[in-house]
């Protein structure tokens, strides 16, 4: 009797490990983080509804998703000129333990000074297990930045 | 037996309703069965019967909105400056907080250049601007009495002015000890007094009009916000925002008569004419009080939508408005800029919808105060002598500013030159960039500023990048958030930036004055909004000064070259050249008509 209950126990053990571990394996999305923001930005620069839309579904809806009207709005403001170059991506876990992408790059925009203004930004990716695709953390919910309120809190 | 405890209950309930002031003017307002929102029929576009106007200081847009009442229709926008904040009618302070106007100006504060917009009301454009000294940082201003003067507090220097209209001549009254931040404020009716809040002070600052002079602090509930004086000028009412009381004090003793719990968040207030009730704003408990002058105590409540700031009163007593800083699930959305709301409330006792909700309309930019007319004081246009209703051709004071011909209208410049950029990943804080310029890295959030203090030197190229960070917004509990930085001043229209949460923008621009200017949210973000601060600093390295409000550019900052279009400075009065008189004395009487 003891034996058929461990035996059980044993096969049920087995089965728990080999679900975790096919889900913590889970195949990462084909398109990289690199890709997925390239071809952000890229449709930013293009403009218009129909690239705009494309862009808006390129955006996580986790913590927050801006309507069409706000997102439209928004990068409206972006100069169609920016620039994105340089880019790479590293995986690291937020406080959730989810997968986030990380993509460090740098852009240039014009400058009221003259020439074009280049710096470094980074950009946070979601995973969305549902389409197993990347998506944009537009409004950086995933960046961990309350240190700087305490240091400049008013 | 019953029917006898049926009786006795039946006769006791009506003791109490004839004993009881209170339930029953619970029962003749409508008490718990009140339906607040009450949806009136609507008005057919044209021709609209509307017999007063309101005048709407639209904030961060910029413009006077133009309102018809009661249809709440907005009729035309005016182009003011940067970020405008309270109106004031020409004429005298007489009456409830629309005073008597005289039908010719509509005075209207611009916090993010330091100016006064002067509104021809018969033409419906602007046709001067008045700086105030630097440095100053206006916020609010009070007509006197007579109509000739006004009384203005410096909100971003702590110190308070008077200000003689038809010359721009100020004289300016220091209010330490530092950080002192004078803010809403009253004149009272009979010529005396000039009180006014002071945020960091927790106090009610006392001022003499003529002389002008600092006569005392009253300690008051913890942030007093709005003042207002009784018609009768016998008590001033402020608003205690963060201790959710009104103290009411006495005129004629200077000291709090009472302190009287009201709604959690009051903010402003507004007093009828004859000066029975006064209302309100609550931002937190979205309501609007009503306190019995008489009796000192609240005898009603008004459930109003979301979040309400200023409030303003019809002319005729007859609807107060709760001017609501959000629009949460009333309207379409529009951006960055979201559309803020009135919501226009009846406020006549023997109306059948008194304390309904009659309508909500968006408005543009934030709803910072608005006054009211009757609309006949303005006259009509088509009668083919339009021309005649400039002020150039208005019976002549002698006054410099109305020999300038040849500016009809005033065309202000309203930047909005940033651009939004990738998410800036910078630590906050001032660097010099590869190509030179001085980089401004700071993030915003909910109630402050990363760095607080800024420091550049005289010619620098400036680059600011901010990023708000805001992940959510506590108290208001709105998803989106949008947060503003401007350096007020000469700086005003160069970084006039409001940003939606998680996104970085940028603007650059050289800054060629020196001088310390403070920086600050201008687009309204929560209750402490108004906290929302920081100081940037332009040392004048070259001749080894370091700014301060002692040491700076007053002089040519005041004179905001570049600020109007097609014109030079000639069309910008007053400023430093016309501060430092001594505005004391029988001359400079500021007592009634």
């Amino acid at each position: 009797m003891l034996k058929k209950t461990f035996k059980k126990l044993v096969g049920l053990i087995i089965v728990v490990l080999l679900i975790g571990c096919s889900s913590s394996q889970q195949k990462l999305p084909e398109e990289t983080p690199e890709k997925v923001v390239e071809r952000f930005f890229k449709l930013l620069g293009e403009g218009g509804p129909s690239s705009l839309t494309e862009a808006r579904k390129m955006v996580s809806d986790k913590y927050y998703h801006p309507t069409e009207e706000n997102f439209k709005k928004w990068v409206d403001q972006y100069p169609s000129s920016t620039e994105i170059k340089n880019l790479q991506s590293k995986i690291i876990k937020d406080k959730r333990d989810e997968k986030i992408a990380q993509v460090t790059l740098e852009y240039s925009v014009p400058s009221d000074f003259g020439g074009t203004y280049t710096a470094k930004s980074s950009m946070n990716l979601i995973l969305d297990h549902k389409s197993n695709s990347w998506k944009i953390d537009f409004t950086a919910e995933t960046l961990p930045e309350e240190t700087y309120k305490k240091e400049g809190g008013g | 037996m019953n029917k006898k405890y049926l009786l006795l209950i039946f006769v006791l309930a009506f003791a109490a309703f004839v004993v009881s002031p209170d339930l029953a003017s619970a029962i003749k307002t409508g008490g718990a069965d009140r339906d607040w929102h009450e949806v009136q029929d609507e008005l057919n576009d044209a021709p609209l019967d509307d017999y007063m106007i309101m005048y709407n200081a639209g904030g961060v847009d910029g413009a006077a909105a133009v309102i018809g009442l009661p249809s709440m229709r907005t009729y035309r926008h005016i182009k003011v400056g940067n970020d405008l904040h309270e109106p004031v009618f020409g004429g005298s302070n007489a009456g409830n907080n629309n005073g008597t106007p005289d039908g010719k100006w509509l005075y209207v504060t611009d916090k993010g250049v330091n100016t006064l917009g002067v509104i021809n009301l018969q033409t419906g454009v602007m046709e001067r601007v008045i700086a105030f000294p630097f440095p100053f940082g206006i916020h609010h201003c009070n007509m006197a009495p007579n109509g000739k003067y006004m009384f203005c507090t410096g909100e971003l220097s702590g110190k308070v002015l008077k200000l003689e209209l038809a010359t721009g001549r100020s004289q300016v009254i220091d209010v330490p000890p530092a950080p002192s931040a004078p803010d809403y404020g009253d004149v009272d009716r009979h010529g005396d007094y000039f009180m006014a809040g002071n945020y960091y002070h927790s106090t009610t600052m006392v001022f003499s009009q003529n002389p002008f002079k600092f006569i005392k602090e009253i300690p008051v509930g913890k942030n007093p916000h709005d003042h207002h004086f009784t018609p009768d000028d016998r008590w001033l009412f402020v608003m205690d925002k963060l201790s959710a009381t009104v103290s009411i004090i006495n005129r004629k003793e200077l000291k709090v008569q009472k302190v009287v719990p009201t709604g959690a968040g009051p903010l402003h207030s507004v007093i009828d004419r004859k000066g029975k009730y006064d209302y309100q704003s609550n931002f937190v408990s979205d309501s609007l009080t009503k306190i019995d002058v008489q009796k000192m105590k609240v005898v009603d409540e008004f459930p109003i939508h979301y979040r309400v700031g200023h409030i303003a009163l019809a002319i005729d007593d007859k609807f107060v408005f709760a001017l609501n800083k959000f629009s949460t699930g009333l309207f379409s959305p529009t951006g960055v800029v979201y559309p803020v709301n009135h919501e226009m409330v009846d406020a006549d006792e023997t109306s059948n919808s008194y304390g309904k909700t009659l309508k909500i309309i968006p408005v543009d930019g934030e709803p910072h105060n608005a006054k009211v007319l009757f609309s006949s004081i303005i006259y009509r246009w088509e009668t083919g002598e339009g021309e005649k209703l400039f002020s150039k051709n208005l019976p002549n004071t002698g006054a410099a500013w109305e020999q300038t011909a040849g500016h009809d209208a005033l065309n202000p410049t309203h930047h909005y030159s940033y651009k939004y950029v990738p998410r800036d990943t910078e630590k906050p804080g001032v660097r010099v960039a590869a190509d030179g310029v001085k980089e401004v890295h700071i993030r915003g959030f909910s109630y402050g500023y990363a760095p607080r203090f800024v420091r550049v030197n005289k010619g620098d190229k400036v680059r600011i990048i901010f990023t708000n960070i805001d992940k959510a917004a506590g108290l208001t509990k709105n998803p989106d958030v949008t947060m503003g930085f401007l350096i007020h001043g000469p700086y005003g229209a160069k970084t006039h930036i409001v940003s939606p949460r998680g996104i970085s923008a940028m603007t650059e621009f050289v800054a060629d004055i020196a001088g310390e200017y403070e920086f600050y949210c201008q687009h309204f973000c929560g209750p402490l909004h108004l906290e929302m601060r920081g100081t940037f600093f332009v040392d004048d390295a070259k001749a080894g000064k370091q700014a301060s409000l002692g040491s700076g550019d007053y002089d040519r900052a005041s004179r905001h070259e570049g600020l109007l279009e097609g014109g030079g400075d000639y069309q910008v009065e007053g400023g430093n050249r016309n501060s430092g008189a001594d505005l004391s004395g029988p001359e400079h009487n500021t007592k009634g008509i």
